[in-house]
């Protein structure tokens, strides 16, 4: 049984680790907190909704152009909406982010409504066994592409030239300026990956459980929780963090009541502001 | 007699040793000079001073009483002001209204006071008032009175730094680099008004680099090097010093000062 | 003085318009109807809480994300009072705002020690918790259904016969813009005050600020303990105005409403944060037609603002004043 729901944690923790990523880079390498994050993982998840349901298109499919979409989407706002504020104080960010959450959030009430939809796919139905743990395909498949992704981020980051750029500037900023690299390539991609991942998060999650517009604020607070926990601005606290918090939810929730569940990482949360402002493997 | 004690003062960051086993005094009424070259942790003297950081080991006795670890607003409020390496006050303030904050620590109005505007209000805004315009006369910062700090000129705000901190009616003035970026008349004019200060009885601790301002103005001198003292003593056995001369070796300031 | 000057003076003018105006607001009830009379009114609640807001974040720069839990707190508090306790709203009103400032000081001593966004995200963890409270504690709070049925402020019997009754919304104007003109007026006496001064103070530097001898967490909780009285005293006045509460109204979203009226109408100013209430509340009402599409108008103004008009209306206010009296001057 505990097993049974260590596997379960590990599923919700991959998705909860590749969204605190997204936003773990974001304020590591721009000192940007975004709190639109979570509806950009909501819009993830209505994009690969919509191939799926409305044109049948393959799941995988869909979650790469989920993907994709968003870290476009990614790259727009920061052009818009945080470039413009670079020289200004860091709190901007953090409240042009509200602004952009508000907006995003109502815009998808507007359009789509709040009723909860469900990509119904069939490889969410169909179990197999591993073990002595029982798990539906989908859930499996969720690991494995997280576990990919994360691997492929890791290569990326370590050998490609921007991969490069971002840990420099992540170091030390005006260093990296003298040396040549450009703030704006950067600041563009460093949006597009972390949208991109919060896409990914997304549509895996509403692959498994349900689809609307006010998807995403929980787990954008879960995410800060990890991202926190974690420390800021490190992609191994995200990870850790992202599976711990997966696991304790899934543990936490056959003896505490579900409807206080979300209290409980709010609490772990001001617990960890409290004590220890740069977390687990922080150094800010 | 030592209104200031430092008593095997040692503060590590990380492994390193900013400061150790740092001992002196500073006399009252005295200008006490504080030297050494870059990163040889007089900033860090400071701010162990003020509370800005607890100390690692040692000790901070001001007045015979122990300041050790306590925090800035409380050491300030018995009688140390300092100015900051870099130009620090309030910048969208106006010249006044950042003299008149400056006075708060020794006034003691507080909300019920604010909300049904007493006499003891009325009576420290007044003498707020007056203060400020004292010290603006004392520093020349008089026609720049409404103007926004961040208006005015450079060597300007930092006489408004200094301004404030004797707005908090210090004992002791600590002054990290005040003539930093001063030409040198501006450097002459700011050795006057030290001067004046010492005169109005508040003992000053001077961290400069500039040699000439050091010598000229210094009673004493303590000598710093990668946290720990080399030496101390009268600006004529400073200047000599084999130690001292040792850890400049090579720098412009000394020598410069040491031809003349 | 030149030939040809106005006749009055400029500080007699001023005089005669403020007294006009002054008037217009005592007899505002008698000149409009019930439905916009309603819309005013509910401005009135929103103005005390954009201000509570306000003042912490316009005065100290730290902004609230969970204040909708604080007037949530007011207002149920007020509830068990007056529907629980039996005690009238005159003696609920001030003791439910004291309830909220008593929950506000816990909940500044663990969030006040953290600064911008992590005091912001650690405010609004707290709103959260506190609404799921108000979401699953039924003995307290009713549950999700809300309370009905809450009265109105009792009616006040006069030494020489008669009774003021508050059943009218005539007479929840007297009282709700009464109490806006204290919130104003207390504001305003702190503001410009050695109090007033140490709070901007902190806003600017907080560490320069501690160095001066301003004790930094005794203002902030000074602050934030104000601030949270009054969002008391606006959640009562909700209660007994709106019969109705549940915990959908002191949700983050109402928090954000709150940051972003501050922001919209002026941050750092008192007048700011009683335009941004003014307009959020009342434009959207008139303009039945994008009703659906107001909080999409919000996040967009909160970005604008941001983005273009950083000190919001008043900013635009001023700027606009600047200029005319530079062209006057030539």
């Amino acid at each position: 049984m505990l097993i049974q729901q260590l596997a379960n944690g590990i599923v919700l923790g991959s998705t909860y680790g590749l969204m605190a990523i997204g936003l773990t880079i974001l304020f590591g390498i721009l000192n940007i907190i975004n709190l639109a994050h979570g509806e950009i993982y909501m819009l993830g998840a209505f994009v690969a909704y919509f191939l799926v349901v409305l044109w049948g298109v393959n799941f995988f499919f869909a979650l790469v152009v989920a993907t994709l979409a968003m870290g476009l989407v990614g790259v727009v706002a920061e052009r818009l909406v945080f470039r413009p504020l670079r020289d200004k104080d860091e709190i901007n960010y953090f409240i042009v982010s509200v602004g952009l959450l508000t907006f995003l959030e109502n815009l998808g009430l507007l359009f789509w409504g709040p009723e909860p939809r469900s990509m119904a796919l069939p490889q969410a139905s169909q179990t197999i066994r591993i073990g002595e743990v029982i798990i539906t395909v989908q859930r499996l498949y969720t690991v494995l592409i997280a576990v990919g992704v994360i691997i492929g981020l890791h290569f990326f980051i370590k050998h490609s030239r921007m991969g490069k750029a971002m840990r420099a500037m992540e170091q030390d900023r005006e260093a990296a300026l003298t040396v040549g690299v450009e703030i704006d390539e950067v600041s563009s991609f460093t949006f597009f990956l972390g949208s991109a991942l919060a896409g990914t998060a997304g549509a895996l999650m509403g692959s498994l459980f349900i689809v609307n517009p006010v998807m995403g604020f929980g787990p954008l607070l879960k995410a800060f929780v990890i991202v926190i926990f974690g420390g800021l601005g490190s992609v191994l606290g995200a990870i850790v963090g992202g599976l711990i918090l997966g696991m304790t939810e899934v543990l936490a929730s056959s003896y505490i009541s579900s409807a206080y569940q979300d209290a409980f990482a709010f609490l772990i949360l001001i617990l960890v502001l409290s004590f220890k402002p740069t977390g687990l493997f922080g150094k800010r | 007699m030592s209104i200031l004690k430092v008593d095997n003062l040692t503060k590590f960051f990380g492994g390193l040793a900013a400061v150790y086993e740092l001992s002196f005094s500073v006399e009252a009424r005295e200008i006490l000079g504080l030297i050494g070259p870059n990163g040889a942790g007089k900033t860090t003297v400071f701010n162990l001073i003020t509370g800005v950081f607890a100390p690692s080991r040692g000790r901070v006795v001001f007045a015979d009483e122990e300041i050790t670890g306590q925090r800035p607003y409380a050491i300030n409020r018995k009688g140390i002001a300092r100015i900051f390496q870099a130009t620090r006050h309030f910048a969208n303030f106006t010249v006044r209204d950042n003299l008149e904050t400056g006075r708060h620590c020794r006034t003691r109005s507080g909300l019920w006071s604010a909300l049904f505007h007493t006499q003891l209000a009325r009576r420290e805004q007044r003498e707020g008032e007056e203060r400020a315009e004292e010290i603006m006369e004392f520093l020349n910062l008089a026609g720049y009175r409404d103007e926004l700090a961040k208006n005015i000129p450079q060597a300007m705000q930092r006489r408004l730094d200094i301004g404030i901190a004797l707005a908090t009616e210090p004992v002791l003035l600590l002054l990290d680099e005040p003539a930093a970026g001063m030409n040198p008349e501006e450097t002459y004019q700011l050795m006057e008004v030290i001067r004046r200060i010492q005169e109005r009885e508040i003992s000053v601790f001077l961290i400069e680099h500039d040699m000439q301002m050091i010598m000229d103005i210094c009673g004493r001198i303590v000598v710093l090097n990668y946290g720990k003292k080399i030496a101390e003593g009268a600006p004529e056995s400073i200047q000599n010093d084999p130690r001292v001369i040792e850890a400049y070796l090579g720098s412009e300031d000394f020598n410069r000062v040491r031809i003349t | 003085m030149e030939s040809g000057e106005p006749h009055m003076s400029l500080s007699a003018r001023k005089f005669c318009i403020g007294c006009g105006f002054g008037v217009l607001l005592i007899a505002l009830p008698f000149l409009v109807k019930d439905y916009p009379l309603h819309l005013i009114n509910i401005s009135g609640i929103w103005i005390i809480l954009a201000l509570s807001v306000g003042l912490l974040q316009g005065y100290v720069g730290e902004i609230s994300m969970g204040h909708a839990a604080f007037y949530g707190i007011g207002a149920y508090a007020s509830v068990l009072l007056t529907m629980k306790g039996g005690l009238s709203f005159w003696f609920s009103l001030p003791l439910s705002a004291l309830v909220t400032t008593f929950f506000g000081f816990l909940i500044g001593l663990v969030s006040l020690r953290l600064r911008g966004p992590y005091f912001a995200i650690c405010t609004l963890g707290f709103g959260e918790i506190i609404r799921l409270l108000f979401v699953n504690w039924r003995e307290m709070s009713g549950g999700p259904d809300g309370v009905t049925g809450i009265p109105a402020p009792h009616p006040i019997y006069l030494p020489f016969g008669g009774t003021l009754a508050f059943g009218s919304k005539r007479a929840n104007y007297y009282l709700i813009y009464g109490l806006v003109a204290l919130t104003i007026g207390v504001m305003y006496r702190i503001i410009h005050s050695r109090t007033g001064k140490a709070f901007m103070a902190l806003r600017e530097d907080h560490t320069y600020a501690e160095s001066i001898g301003i004790n930094v967490m005794r203002y902030k909780r000074l602050a934030f303990t104000v601030s949270t009285f009054f969002a008391g005293i606006g959640g009562c006045l909700y209660a007994h105005y709106e019969h109705f509460i549940s915990p959908y109204s002191f949700t983050t979203g109402q928090s954000f409403d709150l940051v972003i009226m501050v922001i919209v109408g002026g941050m750092g100013t008192l007048i700011g944060p009683v335009i941004g209430a003014i307009l959020l509340t009342l434009v959207p009402e008139l303009l039945h037609a994008i009703k659906d599409y107001r909080m999409v108008i919000y996040g967009m103004m909160l970005m604008l603002v941001i983005i273009y008009l950083p000190h919001g209306l008043v900013g635009v206010w001023q700027a606009m004043r600047n200029s005319f009296s530079k062209s006057s001057r030539v």
